[in-house]
């Protein structure tokens, strides 16, 4: 692998997490970071005196002539760092959603640039989801006829403070939070969305949704539904559920296991009712902090600056994410069905 | 080969499925039904569990106490990762850091405060860290502890940003100060092994994942194996059964063929699956 120098900006959990993973990645690795937060500057310096520390990210774009940005930030500094990191030649990686709304990406996606670019959708990376795609590719069941999707978390449940309860700097609530991985998850499986209904309602949470119910209606006309909520007990980790029907069977597939029904045996799948757990399916990754999807899709952009392949998640790609979001949102405000408008 | 009692099952953990997690926290959020299981445990032989700082597991210990119709030694993985995630995801880095200080600032006694105080001036952020590790343990600390491990996550993370001074500090906290084994969690066996042997280090054991699937063996099944091998200390394994989607007999055998596995960590939920455990692995 060629050397590549990666400079982080924001160093919280998922900022730490990914310097950690580009540190053993690159052969240079991590050697930068900008964080606003004087505590954590001053731990970072204190303990990785190899790296230099900023507070100010334009600055460390100037001076380190980075080959990549990794941009953990709060979603409404997506976009103007990853226009400073672009003006400095950097490739990309960003944690999802790509930027507040559809207007920014449409700005994004119109500046011209020959830099890789990918998108922090880690589950697209996860093999149970995989496989279920592997299993549409092939059509080995058949027509999908049908789809149901869920994420739930616990994790409010009174109300909270901080950056993601202010929709102008996180873009919104749930719909947005967990939201955005599952419409990322089926654009992957299923296709482009037509419109969208939904209704959501704030609980705990003043200023954004807790709670939200969408009816999907897909460009190649199937229907189907998806239910968020971040205040629902018991669900210890974030889950995202997805059950599909098709002609000759159904997928029930989660972060830990899929489940298959065929009607016929065939491929690697037997008559009747076929169960596959992560366990089975994972293989390891170079370093694991916290999954190996976050391994994944870090290492997927290192070979593709080095192949000239697109990542799987690239801004195009991530993009449409925050389209239909735009169009849920504007659902929910007005109780009316929203076309999703693509494309910049 | 030496059985410790894992403890995932009894805090709504399950590697099947989140389902599976969610019947086991509402069956175990009775601590008598945990330590029915412990007790079950200890009738068919293992004398050692592994508990994690949750208030479930503190709640289980004190019943535990009041009962205390059989011994066991505790491994106490520290820190509570669920938790520290939690807080940062609810009050950001800054947020979880600034509570960190102060709790460890202000709620201890002893000296504990001014201590932190000056630690916080001469930036000696380890110190606080410790100080604040030390409140979390605290409460466990009258029951039969022997060994101090530090969460996957924390090793993990530490071990790939190469913050070695963090390690010697542990160490040093834990044999020295609180005079229990100091070990280290992980899921990059390969990569800490590497590390321990360039930093010269000695951690009483390396808990890791080893499996006949090479399920969370990091890189690869085949490095860890060499790793392994390589290696001149204790390794406890984990991740045996993968939440029984592997073989029994065939993990037991695989397990069986490193030397330096001495110990194995295993849960297990009822009487029948203990003394199977027990009968395929001792």
């Amino acid at each position: 692998m060629q050397e590549l120098k990666v400079g982080v900006v924001g160093l919280g959990k998922m900022g730490l997490l990914h310097a950690g993973i580009f540190n053993q990645l690159a052969p240079r690795g991590f050697v930068a970071a900008a964080e606003k937060d004087k505590l954590t500057r001053n731990l970072l310096k204190a303990y990785m005196p190899q790296i230099t520390v900023y507070d100010d990210y334009e600055a460390m774009f100037e001076r380190e002539e980075l080959d990549v940005a990794a941009i953990a930030t709060p979603v409404f500094l997506h976009k103007p760092v990853i226009d400073s990191a672009l003006d400095n030649d950097c490739h990309i990686f960003v944690e999802k959603p790509l930027a507040l709304n559809g207007e920014e990406c449409r700005a994004l996606l119109r500046a011209s640039t020959d830099k890789k670019s990918q998108v922090g959708y880690n589950r697209r990376f996860l093999e149970t989801y995989k496989m279920a795609k592997q299993i549409l590719d092939d059509s080995v069941l058949g027509e999908l006829k049908y789809v149901q999707s869920q994420m739930f978390e616990t994790q409010v449940l009174r109300k909270e403070g901080g950056w993601r309860f202010d929709p102008s700097k996180s873009g919104g609530g749930v719909i947005i939070d967990l939201g955005a991985h599952v419409i990322d998850m089926l654009h992957y499986l299923v296709g482009p969305l037509a419109s969208v209904h939904g209704a959501a309602r704030s609980v705990y949470s003043d200023t954004v949704d807790d709670f939200a119910s969408i009816a999907l209606q897909f460009a190649n006309g199937l229907t189907g539904s998806l239910e968020l909520s971040w205040s629902v007990r018991h669900y210890r980790l974030p889950e995202m559920r997805i059950l599909m029907q098709f002609d000759k069977g159904t997928i029930a597939v989660t972060e830990k296991y899929i489940e298959i029904y065929s009607e016929e045996a065939g491929g690697s799948l037997k008559q009747g009712w076929n169960t596959f757990h992560l366990q089975n399916l994972t293989k390891g990754v170079p370093i694991d902090l916290g999954g190996p999807e976050y391994t994944a899709e870090d290492a997927q952009l290192l070979d593709c600056i080095g192949d000239g392949n697109a990542p799987l998640c690239n801004f195009h790609e991530a993009a449409k994410t925050n389209f239909v979001i735009d169009a849920i949102y504007d659902s929910t405000n007005t109780g009316q069905t929203k076309k999703v408008q693509y494309g910049v | 080969m030496e059985l410790i009692l894992g403890h995932n099952q009894f805090i709504g953990i399950s590697h099947i499925s989140e389902d599976r997690g969610r019947e086991r926290e509402k069956k175990f959020s009775k601590v008598e039904n945990i330590y029915k299981v412990v007790e079950a445990a200890s009738n068919v032989g293992f004398k050692n569990m592994i508990i994690e700082t949750h208030p479930r597991m503190l709640e289980f210990l004190q019943y535990y106490e009041r009962a205390q119709t059989f011994d066991m030694h505790f491994y106490l993985q520290v820190p509570y990762v669920q938790a520290y995630v939690q807080t940062i995801n609810q009050r950001g880095m800054k947020g979880f850091l600034s509570e960190m200080i102060t709790r460890a600032g202000w709620a201890g006694t002893g000296g504990l405060a001014v201590k932190s105080a000056f630690n916080f001036l001469r930036k000696d952020y380890l110190a606080i860290a410790l100080s604040y590790f030390k409140l979390e343990i605290a409460p466990f600390s009258e029951f039969s502890v022997k060994a101090l491990i530090l969460h996957n996550v924390l090793t993990d993370l530490l071990m790939a940003l190469e913050v070695s001074s963090a390690f010697s500090a542990f160490d040093e906290y834990v044999n020295d100060t609180l005079k229990l084994d100091f070990g280290l969690a992980t899921w990059n066996f390969a990569l800490v092994k590497r590390n321990l042997e360039q930093w010269n280090l000695h951690p009483a054991f390396v808990m890791t994942p080893v499996n006949v699937n090479g399920f969370d063996m990091n890189p690869s099944q085949g490095d860890v194996e060499t790793a392994m091998k390589e290696y001149t200390g204790d390794i406890i394994a984990m991740n045996v059964l993968g939440g029984g989607a592997f073989p029994l007999t065939a993990s037991a055998a695989y397990v069986k063929s490193f030397d330096n596995v001495t110990r194995c960590v295993i849960g297990a939920s009822s009487k029948e699956h203990l003394s199977e455990l027990k009968d395929v692995f001792a």
